[in-house]
Order: C-alpha cells, then sequence, then structure tokens
C-alpha cells in the first residue's frame, strides 16, 4: 500500500485561492464540523477524506487478514457513490450555468472542457481499477469532479459580475 | 554513560541501514559528442534535470525503500521500465512505472485508519485583499523542491484506534519509497519532452532549443531562453524563474507562476497565472483565464491582452510611464475604487473602452476584452467578494 501524503498539504497557501485548493478545503470542512452553515459540497470533500483514511485502514486489513475477495472492494464502492453524487452536482451547475449563459459559442465550449476532463476521468478510472489503494489516483479522481464543478460554478460567478451593471460610458484618466 | 550512548546510537544507524534499501533502476551514461537531441518519453516519474560538467548524458535512477518487504519491492521495480536507444543524433529515453512515482512516498500501516488532526493544520485564512509582489518573490518560490519531512506529517496525521479514539502513528508503521532520479545533460543539447503524470526539475538555464508536451504533469523550471521553444502544457502546474522566447500554450494549469517573461506569445485557456514582471513584446491570448501582473520591467515596450470570459488583474507599472488602453465590450473595469462596465453594444462589436496615460509614453499596455473582468491597483487589489 502506498499514499502520497506528502502531496496532501504542500501548496504556497498564500498563494492559492482557497476555494480551489481541494486539500484546503478538505481540511477546513473538518475543522469547521461544528459549525452549523456548510458549503453545499462539503459533504462530498469529507467523503473523499473518508475514502482516503479507508483506503488506509482497508488496505491494512486486506493485508492482514489476505482473504481471496470475490465482492466489490469497499473502497470503490466509496468511489462510486462519490462519483455519482458529483456528477449530479455538476449536472445541476450545468443546467444553472446553461440557464444563464447567453452566448452559444461559450456554452459550447464549456461542453467541450467538460467532455475532455470526463475523458480523462475515464483514464484515470482504469488505473483506479488496476490500483484501487493508490491514494494518488483517488486524489486524481476527486480532483477532475471538482475541477468541473469548481469551473461551472466560476464562470457562472463571473456571467454575474458582467449582469450587475449596465450602464456605458468610457472613461480617460 | 556515555559508552551506553554511544552503543544506543550504533544500534540506531545500524538499524536504519538494514530498513533501508537502495535498489538502482538505471544507471547508464552516453557519449554525447554525436548526440544534438535527447527525447524524453515520461510517464509516472520524479525526475531532477541537472547540467552534465562533461560530454557525457547521464541517466541515474534508483529508489530507496523503507520498511517495505522484499516481495513489495519487487513489485514495485518490476512495474518500472525503462530504456535508451540513440537514433542518428538522438538519444530516446523511455521510462513507465505502473505506479506513479513522487519524491517521496509515505505509506502508513494504521489497521482502523487514519485521520486529519484538524487543530494541527494551520492554513492561513482567505483574504480578498491581493498585495503585488516582486519578481524576486516568484524566484524565490521557483527554487528547488520543498520535501517536508516525516515527522512534519505525522504532526497531522493519527490513527484511529478503533474505539472511537486516535492514536499516534508509530515511524515503524510509516513506509517510505524515496525517487532519486537524475539527468544530466550538456546544456548545449536540444530537449524533446513528452511526459503524462510526471514532475520534472530542471536545475539548470536552458538555452537550448526545448519542446515540451505534457499531460498532467507538474514542471519546474530556472531560465528558459530560445525563440523556438515550444511548449502544450495540459494540466499540471508550470513554474519557471525566466521565459525569454517562445510560444507556450496553457491548457487548464491551476496553477502557472513565472518571474519573468519577454519575447514570447502565451496560449492559454482555463488556466490561472501569476507573472511576476512583463518584460519586452509580450503577448497573451487567453479563454476564461486567471492573471495577476504584478510588474512591469524598466521598457517593456508592448504588452497585449486578447481574452475572452478572462479576469485580469494588472499592477500598474511603477517607475515608468506607460499608455494603456482597453478595448473591447460587455467588460467591467475595477480601477481603484471606481466599478465602470462597458456593456455590449448591439452588434457585439468592439469598441476602445478604458485609457490611461499619454499615447506618446514608449511602454504601451493594450487589452482586448471581450466578457472580461478587469482590475487594476497600484499596491493592492481587491476582489470583493
Amino acid at each position: 500500500m502506498k499514499q502520497d501524503i506528502r502531496t496532501l498539504f504542500t501548496e504556497e497557501d498564500d498563494l492559492k485561492p482557497l476555494p480551489k485548493n481541494h486539500r484546503s478545503e478538505f481540511a477546513d470542512k473538518l475543522k469547521k464540523q461544528s459549525k452549523p452553515k456548510q458549503n453545499p459540497y462539503a459533504w462530498l470533500s469529507a467523503a473523499a477524506i473518508l475514502i482516503m483514511a479507508l483506503t488506509i485502514g482497508f488496505n491494512v486489513m486486506e493485508m492482514e487478514s489476505k482473504p481471496e475477495l470475490n465482492h466489490v472492494s469497499p473502497i470503490i464502492a466509496q468511489v462510486e457513490a462519490v462519483e455519482a453524487a458529483y456528477l449530479k452536482d455538476i449536472e445541476t451547475e450545468w443546467q444553472s450555468f446553461v440557464a444563464i449563459a447567453d452566448d452559444a459559442v461559450l456554452v459550447e465550449r464549456f461542453r467541450k472542457k467538460l467532455k475532455d476532463l470526463d475523458t480523462d476521468y475515464q483514464d484515470i478510472s482504469v488505473q483506479f481499477k488496476d490500483d484501487s489503494n493508490n491514494i494518488l489516483v483517488i486524489e486524481a479522481l476527486v480532483e477532475n469532479l471538482q475541477t468541473r464543478l469548481q469551473i461551472l460554478k466560476d464562470i457562472q460567478k463571473h456571467i454575474n459580475i458582467l449582469n450587475q451593471k449596465n450602464e456605458q460610458n468610457e472613461k480617460s484618466i | 554513560m556515555k559508552n551506553q550512548f554511544k552503543i544506543l546510537l550504533l544500534m540506531l544507524i545500524t538499524s536504519w541501514s538494514i530498513n533501508a534499501q537502495k535498489h538502482d533502476v538505471y544507471n547508464m551514461s552516453f557519449d554525447a559528442q554525436n548526440i544534438k537531441i535527447l527525447d524524453l518519453d515520461l510517464d509516472g516519474t520524479y525526475v531532477g534535470i541537472e547540467e552534465s560538467k562533461d560530454d557525457k548524458i547521464y541517466f541515474e535512477y534508483s529508489i530507496e525503500f523503507d520498511n517495505y518487504s522484499k516481495k513489495e519491492i519487487e513489485k514495485q521495480l518490476e512495474g518500472i521500465n525503462t530504456s535508451a536507444q540513440i537514433v542518428e543524433d538522438k538519444l530516446i529515453f523511455k521510462t513507465s512505472s505502473t505506479n506513479v512515482l513522487s519524491d517521496v512516498v509515505y505509506s502508513i500501516e494504521s489497521l482502523f485508519g487514519i485521520t486529519f488532526e484538524g487543530n494541527n493544520i494551520s492554513f492561513k485564512e482567505p483574504t480578498n485583499k491581493h498585495w503585488r509582489k516582486s519578481k524576486q518573490y516568484f524566484y524565490s518560490l521557483n527554487d528547488g523542491s520543498k520535501i517536508k519531512s516525516l515527522k512534519e506529517y505525522l504532526k497531522n496525521l493519527k490513527g484511529l484506534d478503533g474505539k472511537g479514539g486516535t492514536k499516534k502513528i508509530e515511524k515503524k508503521n510509516v513506509k517510505t519509497l524515496k525517487t532519486n532520479f537524475i539527468i544530466k545533460l550538456p546544456s548545449d543539447i536540444d530537449l524533446r519532452v513528452v511526459a503524462v503524470n510526471s514532475h520534472l526539475t530542471f536545475k539548470f538555464d536552458l538555452t537550448t532549443q526545448v519542446n515540451i508536451n505534457s499531460r498532467n504533469t507538474n514542471l519546474m523550471f530556472m531560465g528558459i531562453t530560445n525563440p523556438l521553444n515550444n511548449f502544450d502544457i495540459v494540466n499540471g502546474k508550470f513554474k519557471s524563474n525566466e521565459l525569454d522566447g517562445g510560444a507556450y500554450k496553457f491548457n487548464h494549469l491551476s496553477d502557472v507562476q513565472i518571474a519573468e517573461v519577454q519575447n514570447l506569445t502565451i496560449d492559454s485557456e482555463f488556466s490561472t497565472m501569476k507573472i511576476g514582471e512583463v518584460g519586452e513584446h509580450v503577448r497573451i491570448v487567453d479563454f476564461n483565464g486567471k492573471f495577476w501582473i504584478h510588474n512591469f520591467s524598466e521598457n517593456f515596450k508592448n504588452f497585449q491582452m486578447d481574452t475572452e470570459y478572462s479576469e485580469i488583474n494588472v499592477f500598474y507599472p511603477e517607475d515608468n510611464d506607460f499608455f494603456l488602453t482597453t478595448f473591447g465590450h460587455d467588460t467591467v473595469h475595477y480601477t481603484d475604487n471606481l466599478i465602470t462596465k462597458i456593456s455590449p453594444s448591439k452588434k457585439n462589436e468592439s469598441s476602445k473602452m478604458m485609457i490611461m496615460g499619454k499615447e506618446t509614453n514608449p511602454n504601451k499596455i493594450q487589452i482586448n476584452a471581450v466578457y472580461g473582468i478587469i482590475r487594476f491597483g497600484k499596491d493592492f487589489i481587491e476582489l470583493g467578494e
């Protein structure tokens, strides 16, 4: 069993916006577990952490007992559950984006981007099937899903800023 | 008492040398007299690239295992394939690993799993105020890699005891895999690199022609200077000190940090980019990227951005005159405390949106922004939300 603990907290925190840093998000959400107000996607991050913890625990138990496993690994089942939840949220954000985007070219570019990310996801999934205890692979899967969700949220925020004001003038300084 | 201490120390050293095992993966050197190009095909590896002091190309690849069983080591090593061959004036080196390798990989054994000790993780509070940073700041970020010690990692992790509590993770239950892979080459050899799921750190200034095509790969450079350079980077991270010349394509990079840029074009999309200083003749074409431009060199002459749905944050050039125009439509400008929105024209045609400075100034900034957000600041830029 191996896992890349090194990569969990190595970002230059002051340079990277926290919402994009899923590791920071994980830790942040954990710290705020007892607080009443939560980000709607916080549970996804928490679930991803749980998978990583389970990966380690399960792997050790598997090593100790060495049973012949004929059933689906709990890790695979957990990842599938997280994947399904993310995909549902991505679909919701996509519909919301399409509803506010008044630009067919923009929508098409995002459709292509999401398709590319999905292709990447399928490639990583193949690695995951071969090596389901590899923490780097699990992280890559979760990161891919988070990226799709994040770009959809970011572009909607961008469009909302553009739509806030509607006055035309030219300014010279 | 002193003797007892010495005996104990000796035991500890012996114990480490028994547990830690270094295994050579690939050790080879090639005479580079007739080699003009080094072609690297890398998959799932972590490599440092250095300058060789003689006319040879070296590959020094080993892995250190600590606390791994013989069987586990064999499995790891069997999953790594490397080969090298010379074809005419080109040395082609390939390596792939079934498990993605990093500089250090820690594997923790805990029967009931592990947990993160949130209180020990100190993340800085997010702030909306972003301060101008010097190009030296970016140099310091890009110099070398930082490896956290095992002690640092364990500070943030605890094992679960199966009874609802946590317990300290013992070092004896941690397996360590350390990748030591160095490629050394003479500085006059051109480089072609195809990299997937890898990490490359270049430890000398590159002045020959470099073509890099990478995916899901982190790249760290010192200086890169050559007008014919061509980079096509998809996913991952990119850090460099000076970039002078060439064409760079960044597609969906979560972190691009460059201390200085000049005489180049950047074609990017879905990427976040921080530039310490813009020098002469820089052009950026972008879709839906986020930019932080911190400084301009004394005579940057012209800087042009053509963007769509991009977020551009620019600190005004300090200590030199400049002429800035923004051109486009449906774009929001944040200038200090002023917010100006240029709405779309009826025909969605671009027009001049904002002017700063005198047209006769020799240093010109032109930002063409459609559906953009542009923020200008002197010392800091506040994002506002």
